[in-house]
């Protein structure tokens, strides 16, 4: 339940209470139906939200905020507008120094929030190197007024940032604190926590093995007893999900011959056709790579599906990059298996009829836009390597001549 | 369930706690929960086989009880759905008519009481909207498409007034184009578009929807900018959420559209706006209070023949 840490003698207002209430009512069940009930939810916890303002419920208000930020950049959710809002409305109160005196559950919440918008924040362009310099003393100033050792865990986004930035230093801070950070109680989840940032810190340090052991232990489940529930809860608990995040992380920090080690050796796995639909770029990259070219239909249509988000905004724009270059390789790919053309409704020929395109064309479509992107990215961020990473997506083709 | 159950238990295998005010949760006491939840299930389902009458008076003296049950468990949800009752647009319906209906029309549910009252009197007969305020409503019309195939529940948001309100005339439109931007300029103070729209009934001049994040578009546009956002093209999220109906088949609006003083139409459209926003039970900030104040003032002015 989104909302379950609230119980009725936390909330003193019955009307607040009755839509708190609801609220866990609407997320029972698996976050599937989570998914499902946000047309409903989304309003719902918008509204608590306000009231919760209005009478001045702080441990209400700022649990709610982090809540529904979490909730709205689910990638399920994707709610970019309301997340931007929510944003501003967390500086507003933090320059009001707002609820300052409420209890330690509220402020670890406000906490939360401040990582999670800094995270959001690392994937747009037009907020600059300066900026995420102000929005990460923000964090810190934050932590260091609200925060408690719960806030351990929040030190994932910051090893984002690092990870993008390459910044080694950054990211050992961020590693220190999440060796520390508990995962018991239901908020922070191992995997997704700890596992998925530590692969990509290993990844950036050079050590394969250490990358490998971790992926291993999540894959095999051996992880404490007390974090298993994880894998009860969380989709990414899962060892394809675990083995696409340490080659992504491969890829976005361009470390070819890692990829290509790591690739050779988890291969059979991607040889394999999957059974779900494919709706994840990445993981369609990957098994093609290996030469699974099944579910070709639904993979065009990711394709176009991930082209259309780009141009209305719909994901943020550095997904968007990394998705536009596996498109990239993969049609590359395509032509390389002699398929002459493929059928897509792409950028602004989407509103044409034009739907048929040479495997050579559509891939020098995805390159562009990418290429686009990554100038953008490359513009605002000092330390962000587009060509370097262009290259390490370019050179994932030498791995598929070994397969 | 022993909200309204009472049962006999042999309680021979069942360890009681010291208190003896309960028992110990164990394997024995998980098992003769499963027994009794299942005595009770086999006894609805004959019923629903054998005495349909007693079940239905059973879910409607119980309907939030067994709404409560439903959401959480779906072999209850198929067997009592059908006999739930629910408040709707055309009055009290079962779960059974909803069901019907779904599958023929798209049925709508309002998650919010005071939404449903809001829309109710612009849906008319031709739509069912349920009224899924009240707890668990909402989730049991959700679950509704995993339960049942082929049938078309969907939430009425302001998307929905979108579709509902009808576009007025070309000509209409062109009579009415300078009291659509003078409105625009008038409520632009209060972040809220104005919209031409033509709906029933005839008599209500104006309908104020609020947008989905019109609290937090206060924050967004109102409050002091963060910086963070600069160099942002936001598009269409950029604009008001929050939007005022002007109804082009209403005979005030009809007047008003002729009236040539920019100023007088600029205290109308607010006086105009103030009454929807009360109409759909919203709550006025300061600044709304201050145009019904000085709006009403300036009516009354008006009346008697002039300025005051």
């Amino acid at each position: 339940m989104i909302l379950e840490s609230l119980k009725r003698r936390n909330v003193a207002d019955d009307k607040l209470w009755e839509m708190v209430d609801r609220a866990n009512h609407l997320t029972q069940g698996g976050y599937e139906s989570w998914d499902d009930n946000a047309p409903a939810l989304v309003p719902l916890m918008e509204r608590i939200l306000a009231l919760a303002r209005e009478r001045e419920d702080w441990q209400v208000y700022f649990y709610d905020m982090a809540k529904l930020f979490w909730y709205i950049r689910r990638s399920s959710v994707n709610n970019i507008p309301l997340s931007f809002k929510i944003s501003e409305m967390f500086h507003h109160d933090f320059e009001q120094r707002l609820g300052e005196s409420v209890g330690p559950f509220a402020r670890e919440w406000r906490v939360d929030l401040a990582a999670k918008i800094l995270s959001f924040y690392c994937e747009y362009p037009q907020i600059d190197d300066g900026k995420i310099a102000r929005m990460l003393q923000i964090f810190r100033e934050c932590e260091a007024r609200y925060g408690s050792d719960w806030n351990y865990g929040d030190y994932t986004s910051v090893m984002n940032l690092a990870l993008l930035n390459r910044d080694k230093e950054l990211a050992k801070e961020a590693a220190d604190k999440l060796k520390k950070a508990t995962f018991s109680d239901q908020c922070f989840c191992y995997v997704c926590t700890y596992a998925r940032p530590m692969v990509g810190y290993h990844i950036l340090y050079g050590q394969l093995e250490e990358a490998k052991e971790l992926v291993t232990r999540v894959c095999e489940q051996s992880i404490p007893l007390r974090y298993r529930w994880c894998f009860d809860q969380c989709l990414q608990a899962d060892e394809e999900e675990m083995k696409d995040i340490a080659l992504m992380h491969c890829l976005e920090l361009g470390e070819s011959e890692m990829f290509g080690k790591l690739f050779d050796e988890w291969q059979p796995l991607y040889k394999k056709p999957k059974q779900e639909k494919a709706d994840d770029t990445y993981n369609v990259f990957f098994h093609a790579l290996a030469g699974d070219w099944s579910q070709k239909k639904e993979r065009l249509l990711l394709a176009e599906q991930d082209d259309r988000d780009r141009r209305e905004h719909k994901e943020t724009p550095l997904d968007s990059l990394y998705w536009l270059l596996c498109w990239y390789v993969y049609f590359k790919m395509m032509d390389g298996n002699g398929e002459c053309s493929v059928r897509l409704l792409l950028g602004e020929d989407a509103e044409s009829s034009r739907r048929e395109y040479s495997c050579q064309e559509a891939s020098k479509y995805f390159e562009q836009q990418a290429d686009l992107l990554g100038a953008q990215m490359a513009g605002a961020r000092k330390q962000f390597d587009y060509e370097g990473v262009k290259r390490c997506f370019e050179a994932c083709l030498k791995y598929r001549s070994l397969s | 369930m022993g909200f309204f159950t009472r049962c006999i238990v042999n309680a021979e295998h069942l360890t009681p706690m010291a208190s003896r005010e309960g028992f110990a949760v164990d394997h024995a006491l998980a098992k003769a929960r499963n027994e009794i939840e299942k005595s009770l299930f086999d006894y609805f389902v004959s019923l629903s086989k054998f005495d349909v009458n007693k079940l239905k008076r059973l879910t409607s003296i119980h309907n939030v009880a067994i709404k409560s049950l439903a959401v959480e468990n779906e072999q209850i949800y198929k067997l009592f759905f059908p006999f739930l009752t629910f408040v709707t647009s055309i009055g009290d319906l079962t779960g059974f008519q909803l069901l019907e209906a779904a599958k023929r029309f798209p049925v709508y549910y309002c998650a919010e009481v005071d939404d449903f009252r809001r829309a109710r009197p612009l849906v008319g007969s031709a739509r069912v909207l349920v009224n899924a305020g009240y707890i668990y409503d909402t989730k049991l019309l959700q679950l509704l498409k995993h339960y049942f195939q082929g049938v078309r529940v969907e939430m009425f948001d302001e998307a929905s007034y979108a579709e509902l309100l009808e576009e007025p005339s070309d000509s209409r439109k062109k009579e009415m184009a300078y009291l659509v931007t003078a409105s625009s300029q008038a409520l632009d103070k209060f972040r809220c578009g104005v919209l031409l729209r033509q709906f029933e009934p005839a008599d209500v001049p104006a309908l104020y929807v609020a947008g989905a994040d019109g609290f937090l578009d206060s924050s967004f546009w109102g409050g002091k900018a963060s910086g963070f956002l600069e160099g942002f093209d936001f598009g269409d999220a950029g604009g008001y959420g929050n939007k005022l109906y002007l109804n082009a088949a209403n005979p005030l609006i009809q007047r008003l559209a002729r009236v040539e003083d920019a100023e007088m139409t600029e205290h109308m459209i607010q006086v105009l706006y103030i009454h929807a926003m009360l109409a759909g039970h919203y709550t006025l900030s300061e600044r709304e209070m201050e145009v019904l104040n000085t709006g009403l003032m300036k009516l009354i002015g008006y009346g008697l023949g002039g300025e005051i």
